[in-house]
């Protein structure tokens, strides 16, 4: 295996820093500033802690999320109007479409769906849409488009590959389904980019569609930051539903589609972990691209003293890749030994997810565990949250550097968590990792730590300290920082 | 983990999988979560036991059910009928208080501009869901649109002034019946037509009803959620506004029909079209989620297939079934109970009404299908044929302009939605889905 080179270390003094005014186009996918997050956190974060950048924001989002507005954008970045996926809506038109591009989505299904697509023929669609955002609709309305794309899906399911099983059969509804997608990839693509000096992509998907074709017209550089891996957190998806086998073939080709697309045009990729860079370095990404900055937080205040009154908190989104089912069940053992624990999960549930949502209050029923374990909402008072705790719980079985377990230490509380992503990097010395879904070691973990309060303390105490050496805000933004200075040079020669 | 051959490997990701693993990176993925593999490992033997994967899950019916809801029809059906009394209440007073030939040209003002403002609504706010809440977004610029219209109708003196009234509550109702406010919409024009028995000065109460309509569509969009979608484009919004427009001056251009001169009359007839419009509407509108119900099982192979017996053709003529059923039979009811009510007799005016909601259904039905050519092509033809043709006198009978523009409109609506209903695989991918 090749060394993949992930020290970024503190700048001593910053040899080459970000250039003032300089202008970073950051693409954001269902996060900031719309939904509560760790990745909005995060932009958040990048966006308060440089200034000097004009920073221009271009949100990617549902319709449904348009108008929810989670964070106030400061007055030296520049919010774009966002796209809007799957809004029902007709693309406003300028002028008369020329004659229709019949083989635009039989070109993206190729590229995007067949497993050794043709990268540049699909960033040559993608161009074809921003010179021709008119000719999207036509190209995907018409009788022709419409038979060369089945033509070329039926290639795509025939294909005989070491690295995939037989394809399922698709019904025409699939069929139909992944049409409108590969329109709306089309429709992203066609959506114009400001002039800017570097495209900064938060994740490898459709926020990477705007600027892959802003690179191949202007040339511009693109970095990429990862907080989860998208492709293995959109299989992680797919594993676990109950959808048809055809939905789940095309949901993880695309999302495979996008992921190498955006790994071979970028020209950095900063994970946030040094598991999520194994994960890229494995897919084919040159390690020599590979640059890794931890995610920080504000300086730790001093820790106050654990409560000592058993209490178990949990923070994050109710979803699937945080696994409550498995943190339901290990509340159930751990309170046979320690009934008088509490839990408490703090954490939206998404619109998304409201069936899973529903499947964790179903299940809190079942094993009837009433007021001892609760779901507290949504909260923006997280360290508040962490002075009531005794111990933080996070049960995932995908997460990039959660920034719950940052704050945890910074609060000088002790972690159990599920040894996925940047976790196990973060817990060196100062907290437990189980494997994920292992509710009995999960909870003889948990029940260690409140049944031990010096150790509680010791570890709280580690993790306080080692926040503090290791994943403060000023180390991920002189991070940032030094990234940016390299990457956007060419200004300076030009 | 490690001692696992790939046979093994591959039994193991099955077993958490519950099925055939679908490719290399999933098992990477399964193996890395949920066997506590490395990343690189995971992959590497991921890519392994790809040769060891048996055939793929076979297909299994996806429960995906989509019911609409019927639920709001009924009380859609009876907001419309109640709206349409009202206004026939209002007919004959302000006839004779206003005089015949300021409320017949109000009236005809008024209808073309109301189904423009509707259909401009439709097209930019009321056909996404949740749309009240993008009007909310435009509310004070559609006030502002609104009032200079009306101010312009205004100087055109008591005829325009009466039309400007009757433009502002009858789009307002457009509004409210959206918000499932239609009973209130109805109780509110009825309340109207008792103050014009009881003689009370009709501008007063035209005004009155004009201002709290409006009251009621402030309240109506200030207390709805919010937009899920965007609004759709302007001028796309324009040439709907257009087509809507027109398909109001057919009803208004059929010099048959007058709206001062036989009172109550046409609003009146207009019941049996629209309740069975009404009703052939809110069947083509399940094409929506019947036509991928039928479509489910058909595979890739076989999805642009000509099927004469398919789903869409089938949706479509159910619509013009119900449509024709409706209308006739309660035309009928009409003619039956009009020596007791003073109503009319002519069968051709109801057979024009029906026309004319034929036209509407299929107009409507290009336009949400994004045909816009098609659409504002068959509206205008009828408006054409209607004005410029001169019917002989043995056959102008009431309503025979209506007979004569709904027929031209159909006949050139037809023929491309059923070219493509024909292929409904493409119909589904192409314009049902793609707006």
């Amino acid at each position: 295996m090749v060394p993949i080179d992930t020290s970024i270390r503190p700048p001593r003094a910053p040899s080459r820093s970000a250039r003032p005014g300089a202008r970073v186009l950051l693409i954001t996918e269902g996060t900031y500033p719309h939904v509560i997050g760790g990745v909005s956190s995060w932009c958040d974060l990048l966006i308060d802690g440089i200034p000097e950048i004009h920073w221009q924001v271009l949100p990617i989002v549902a319709a449904s999320d348009r108008d929810r507005r989670s964070f106030e954008v400061p007055a030296h970045a520049e919010l774009l109007p966002s796209i809007d996926l799957w809004s029902g809506d007709a693309p406003p038109r300028k002028r008369r479409p020329g004659k229709a591009n019949a083989a635009l989505a039989s070109t993206l299904v190729r590229t995007l769906i067949g497993w050794d697509g043709d990268h540049q023929a699909l960033i040559d669609a993608l161009v074809w849409c921003r010179r021709h955002p008119d000719g999207v609709r036509s190209a995907f309305r018409s009788r022709r488009g419409w038979e060369q794309f089945l033509r070329a899906l039926q290639e795509v399911l025939a294909e005989q590959t070491h690295g995939s099983a037989p394809a399922p059969e698709l019904d025409t509804v699939e069929a139909a389904t992944l049409y409108q997608t590969l329109y709306w990839v089309a429709r992203t693509a066609s959506t114009p980019t400001p002039e800017t000096d570097l495209l900064h992509v938060t994740c490898a998907g459709w926020a990477a569609v705007p600027a892959l074709v802003h690179k191949a017209i202007h040339g511009t550089p693109i970095l990429l930051t990862e907080h989860g891996v998208y492709v293995r957190e959109s299989y992680l998806a797919a594993a676990r539903s109950r959808s048809a086998p055809g939905q789940r073939f095309v949901s993880t080709r695309l999302a495979r589609g996008l992921a190498l697309a955006t790994y071979a045009a970028a020209d950095v990729i900063s994970p946030v972990s040094e598991a999520n860079a194994k994960w890229a370095v494995a897919m084919g990404v040159d390690p020599a691209k590979v640059k890794v900055i931890h995610n920080g937080i504000g300086e730790p205040e001093q820790p106050q003293p654990l409560p000592d009154t058993a209490t178990v908190v949990a923070i994050g989104r109710i979803d699937p890749l945080k696994d409550v089912h498995t943190m339901l069940r290990v509340a159930v053992e751990v309170l046979e030994r320690l009934p008088h624990a509490r839990f408490l999960y703090y954490g939206p549930s998404s619109p998304e997810q409201e069936a899973y949502a529903k499947s964790c209050e179903d299940l809190h029923r079942q094993l009837g565990l009433d007021e001892r374990f609760k779901f507290m909402g949504s909260t923006r008072d997280v360290t508040g949250a962490l002075h009531a705790a005794d111990m933080l719980l996070m049960t995932s079985i995908s997460e990039g550097l959660p920034m719950g377990i940052l704050e945890a230490l910074a609060q000088g509380r002790p972690v159990v968590a599920t040894s996925v992503g940047g976790v196990p990097e973060v817990l060196r010395g100062c907290g437990i990792v189980a494997p994920p879904c292992d509710v009995h070691a999960i909870a003889v973990a948990t029940t260690t730590i409140l049944s031990d309060p010096a150790l509680a303390s010791r570890l709280g105490k580690r993790g306080h300290q080692r926040v503090a050496r290791r994943f403060t805000k000023e180390t991920c933004l002189g991070g940032y920082r030094e990234l940016f200075g390299h990457m956007t040079t060419h200004l300076v020669a030009a | 983990m490690k001692a696992l051959d790939a046979r093994r490997a591959c039994a193991v990701v099955e077993a958490r999988l519950g099925r055939p693993v679908q490719d290399s990176l999933e098992a990477a993925v399964v193996l890395e979560a949920w066997c506590g593999l490395q990343a690189r490992e995971a992959i590497d033997r991921g890519r392994k036991l790809i040769g060891h994967v048996g055939a793929p899950a076979p297909r299994r019916r996806h429960i995906e059910e989509q019911e609409t809801s019927g639920r709001s029809a009924m009380a859609e059906g009876m907001s419309l009928v109640l709206a349409i009394l009202a206004v026939a209440m209002w007919a004959s007073p302000l006839n004779s208080m206003l005089g015949a030939a300021v409320w017949d040209t109000a009236v005809r003002i008024a209808l073309p501009l109301t189904f423009a403002l509707q259909w401009i609504l439709w097209s930019r706010h009321l056909s996404k869901g949740e749309g009240l809440g993008s009007l909310r977004r435009e509310g004070p610029a559609g006030i502002v649109g609104l009032a200079a219209i009306a101010a312009l109708l205004v100087s055109l003196g008591d005829a325009g002034a009466v039309a400007a009234l009757l433009l502002v509550t009858w789009t307002s109702g457009t509004v409210l019946m959206s918000r499932g406010w239609g009973l209130l919409y109805a109780l509110v024009l009825a309340s109207v037509g008792l103050g014009l028995g009881f003689e009370l000065d009709p501008f007063a109460l035209l005004v009155g009803a004009a201002l709290f309509s409006i009251a009621a569509v402030g309240a109506a969009v200030a207390t709805s959620g919010p937009a899920a979608s965007s609004t759709g484009g302007w001028v796309q919004a324009l040439v709907v506004g257009v087509i809507g427009a027109g398909l109001g001056a057919l009803l208004v251009t059929d010099h048959t029909i007058g709206w001062g001169f036989y009172g109550a009359l046409p609003a009146l007839a207009l019941i049996p079209s629209a309740v069975g419009g009404l009703w052939g509407g809110r069947y083509l509108s399940s094409v929506h989620v019947e036509l991928p119900r039928a479509l489910r099982e058909t595979p890739v192979a076989r999805a642009d297939k000509v099927d004469l017996g398919g789903p869409g053709l089938v949706i479509l003529a159910g619509a013009i079934l119900r449509l024709t059923l409706g209308t006739a039979v309660l035309s009928g009811l009409c003619m039956l109970v009009s020596p007791w009510t003073s109503g009319t007799i002519a069968t051709s005016l109801f057979v024009g009404f029906g026309c004319l909601a034929l036209a509407t259904l299929f107009v409507s039905l290009l336009v949400s299908l994004g045909r816009m050519t098609w659409a504002l092509v068959a509206v205008s033809a009828a408006v054409l044929v209607e004005v410029w043709v001169e019917l002989p006198a043995a056959l102008a009978q009431p309503g025979s302009g209506l007979v004569a523009g709904g027929v031209i409109a159909s006949i050139i609506a037809i023929p491309p939605l059923v070219k493509l209903f024909l292929r409904p695989g493409r119909a589904l991918a192409t314009a049902v889905w793609i707006a």
